[in-house]
């Protein structure tokens, strides 16, 4: 080594770089953190509705593995949500797992099994909203048990006013006062 | 300019952006969950049959979504209430199904709707529709009405256990 460079090196300043990057590991673990805060908030949802909904309505299927269970939810004092729930017999009903969700139902409507995997919900009115027609259950009958969900309306117009015009639909202004509940 | 612009402190903020970008991106996935497949179907949107109601208002609309979702296909109908001619981008959807054969629409008072079909697997349904999404003075009822007393998509029997089954070729 040269005079020269053993000047150069002792002379010259020396800065520490800082490490700018992150590592990987803590972003995956932020965004693991994320799915799980929306998983948590998800199931709080679930908990509170839950625990703000009753069952007015609960009939077994005729070969008795499935029940067919209608519930009110509780969102606000002036609004009751209906929900259509299928469960394995005598489990609670899921607030995730509704097949629909509802509005305006004056009564409880009825569930009737016209076969083991055919259920008819007759009601008289009701406005219905995300209704699917076919349920299935990862744990009855080793997940190959099917049900098939119809809608049978008594009324010609079970959801809106048969007047032109009509703002509202049925039953959605009128008092809270339902006829007929089940308790 | 070394003195205007902090380069360690610039680095910590993108840091700091790229830790909260990362969080809120966890949190939001249960959410693009649902959507993904619509943005990245690219579906292809035909008429199948428009009824126009007996007042002249409204159109009922039969239409098929063909959409790739990755290697797979699948055709989804869908039913929707327009305004008279108009396109059926701006209606409300009242059914989604796959598959939905046979369908026909009927409309058998100026605002009750009839959607009659042979077999179908109901992804979503709803009672009440309008024209246009916030039009609420002139609401439209729709019932589905299956052709069949018995089921309309499973099919008896298929099972060993004599448990009725979807059916194994879902075509239309």
């Amino acid at each position: 080594m040269t005079a020269r460079t053993k000047t150069l090196i002792e002379t010259k300043p020396v800065t520490l770089r800082r490490d700018t990057h992150a590592p990987f590991i803590a972003y995956a673990s932020l965004f693991l953190l994320g799915l799980l805060t929306a998983a948590a908030m998800e199931t709080l949802q679930d908990y509170v509705t839950q625990w703000s909904q009753r069952e007015l309505v609960r009939v077994t299927s005729t070969d008795g593995r499935v029940d067919a269970v209608f519930a009110e939810q509780s969102h606000g004092p002036l609004r009751e949500v209906g929900a259509l729930y299928l469960v394995p017999k005598g489990d609670p009903a899921s607030p995730s797992g509704a097949l629909f969700h509802g509005t305006a139902f004056k009564q409880p409507p009825k569930l009737v099994w016209r076969k083991p995997q055919l259920l008819e919900m007759v009601y008289g009115t009701g406005c219905i909203n995300g209704f699917a027609n076919v349920w299935h259950s990862g744990v009855v009958e080793g997940g190959n048990y099917y049900v098939e969900v119809r809608l049978s309306p008594t009324r010609k117009f079970a959801c809106i006013n048969d007047q032109p015009k009509s703002a509202t639909p049925v039953g959605e202004a009128s008092s809270q006062a339902k006829e007929g509940k089940a308790n | 300019l070394s003195g205007l612009f902090d380069r360690d402190a610039f680095t910590t903020a993108i840091r700091r952006l790229a830790f909260i970008g990362a969080f809120l991106l966890g949190l939001s996935v249960p959410l693009l969950n649902s959507s993904i497949p619509a943005w990245t179907g690219f579906p292809i949107r035909r008429e199948i049959a428009r009824v126009i109601s007996p007042d002249g208002r409204e159109d009922a609309v039969l239409t098929e979504e063909r959409a790739k979702v990755v290697v797979f296909s699948r055709i989804l109908s869908q039913v929707r209430i327009v305004r008279h001619w108009m396109g059926t981008e701006g209606g409300s959807l009242v059914l989604s199904a796959d598959p939905l054969a046979s369908a026909q629409l009927v409309w058998t008072e100026p605002r009750l709707l009839e959607i009659r079909y042979n077999r179908a697997r109901v992804i979503y349904f709803t009672n009440r529709g309008a024209a246009a999404p916030k039009e609420r003075d002139w609401p439209i009822e729709i019932r589905l009405a299956p052709r069949s007393d018995d089921f309309s998509y499973l099919r008896p029997a298929l099972d060993p256990k004599g448990l009725a089954q979807p059916p194994k070729d879902d075509t239309h």
